[in-house]
């Protein structure tokens, strides 16, 4: 495989990275935003958030690709690839966040939220200070999880013809016929992405945790 | 004071009180003993409000707390004005319950901040001297996991005072402890007997209680069987199954 090559390689990864990393941005505020709806008040907003999770989960990244890619130019909304794809992934990404955030405000003891109680802690101060400290702690693990589900789910937006790892990787095929190196060079590539963010979680993790509160970072 | 009047709740068909009434005075410690399962930890909590309750009233200092009766019938409070309720409360409990990721001080300058909106350097002053009046000046930047239960407790009641509360609600507060550490988390609510602040503490520290509480109120079958002065209580009970809780307990 030549030099160029390489570096094109390199350089799509680095495509493929700052799409994920956009998508998790995005999928962030999105799963925040569903996993309020998921302990609202109204049963209606509890249902649409089922609902919602329900449906983005069960459908493949690639249908979902596809379906935003042609739905966006029908309402008129003239995107590019790019952006569609961060839309895409976000979305994705989002409702898996929704229930990663869902779990970790189940995991907070009931007596923490008694004690906000008894302090006549308002709801904001309530989110800010206990609820969403709590919650990064115990939701940091499976929240890494889908960020590197995100890097990897990045590959399908090839087919909607944003040039990131998968699409640069086919294109060198298609000249070259080495389908295996270059597949190779391609998967280590989303490894070390993988494996970096990885490492980055487990960072924040130790960063994060008190010593002896969740137990220790793998 | 506390006024509390019929107070009753039951849980699905389960009545666990069957009409409390108890007053508490300015400046008094009245101590909740009884069988594990007779009401007397669900009393504590109705009072702050952590439970519901169908009937009855607590009036604190004239004023009604938790629900209205209306045109409609009895209607809870709105949530923000509960909250002002209870912050003329401070609770304690059994397992501490302190924010694990928060140091100790912290954790006691998070309410006198965040519900009472007090600037951050008077929380914080104020969380350093509680702190060292419940003798943890040199653990203000501990967690909670580094703290022994004591410590923690003690923490915990720092936290409760922060609010300047009217009534302390203790709620077995030395029940999880290590029997040696029993004596520091006691010597704190002793040095609070000075104080014209109002105590109820659900106990099965009976040596404690007769020490420290004015009045003694043993409850049973979700109804105040007996109350008076300690010695009274201890030593001359005249409810018969007052008589068998207090032989067992020796």
């Amino acid at each position: 495989m030549t030099s160029g090559s390489l570096l094109l390689l390199a350089q799509a990864a680095g495509v493929s990275l700052l799409l994920a990393a956009a998508a998790i941005v995005l999928g962030t505020a999105v799963g925040a935003g569903l996993t309020a709806m998921a302990f609202s008040r109204l049963a209606v907003v509890r249902a649409a958030y089922r609902v919602w999770v329900y449906l983005v989960r069960g459908t493949p990244v690639l249908v979902l690709a596809l379906l935003v890619f042609y739905a966006l130019p029908a309402l008129d909304l003239r995107t590019g690839p790019y952006l569609a794809g961060i839309l895409v992934l976000g979305i994705y990404a989002g409702a898996l966040f929704a229930e990663v955030f869902r779990g970790g405000v189940l995991a907070i003891p009931r007596p923490q939220w008694e004690s906000g109680r008894s302090l006549g802690l308002p709801p904001g101060a309530m989110l800010r200070k206990v609820v969403a400290p709590l919650v990064l702690r115990y939701a940091l693990p499976p929240y890494v999880n889908v960020c590197v589900m995100a890097v990897k789910a990045s590959s399908v937006l090839s087919i909607i013809s944003v040039w990131e790892l998968t699409f640069a990787a086919r294109e060198i095929i298609e000249r070259t016929l080495a389908v295996f190196t270059v597949l190779g060079v391609a998967a280590a590539l989303y490894f070390v992405m993988c494996l970096g963010i990885d490492r980055a979680g487990k960072w924040l993790e130790r960063r994060l945790m008190v010593r002896g509160f969740v137990g220790e970072p793998a | 004071m506390i006024e509390i009047r019929g107070l009753k709740k039951s849980f699905g068909a389960t009545p666990v009180l069957r009409g409390v009434d108890l007053q508490v005075a300015d400046g008094e410690v009245v101590a909740l003993i009884g069988r594990s399962g007779c009401g007397k930890t669900t009393l504590l909590r109705c009072i702050n409000f952590l439970e519901d309750y169908s009937e009855g009233e607590i009036v604190l200092d004239g004023q009604p707390l938790w629900y209205r009766e209306g045109p409609h019938g009895r209607r809870r409070v709105p949530e923000a004005e509960a909250r002002r309720m209870r912050q003329r409360m401070g609770v304690v409990f059994q397992q501490y319950n302190l924010f694990p990721h928060m140091t100790a001080l912290e954790n006691v300058a998070l309410g006198p901040r965040h519900a009472q909106g007090l600037p951050a350097g008077e929380a914080e002053a104020l969380g350093r001297r509680l702190l060292a009046r419940v003798g943890l000046a040199d653990r203000l930047e501990a967690y909670p996991v580094q703290l022994s239960g004591g410590q923690q407790q003690r923490v915990a009641i720092a936290r409760a005072l922060a609010m300047r509360p009217r009534v302390l609600l203790l709620d077995e507060i030395t029940s999880a402890l290590d029997p040696e550490l029993v004596g520091e988390v006691e010597d704190v609510i002793r040095s609070l007997l000075r104080e014209p602040i109002m105590m109820i503490l659900v106990t099965h520290a009976l040596g404690f209680a007769r020490e420290i509480a004015h009045r003694i109120a043993y409850v049973a079958d979700g109804r105040i069987a007996e109350i008076g002065r300690p010695e009274q209580i201890l030593e001359s009970p005249r409810d018969p199954t007052l008589k068998e809780f207090l032989r067992r307990m020796r």
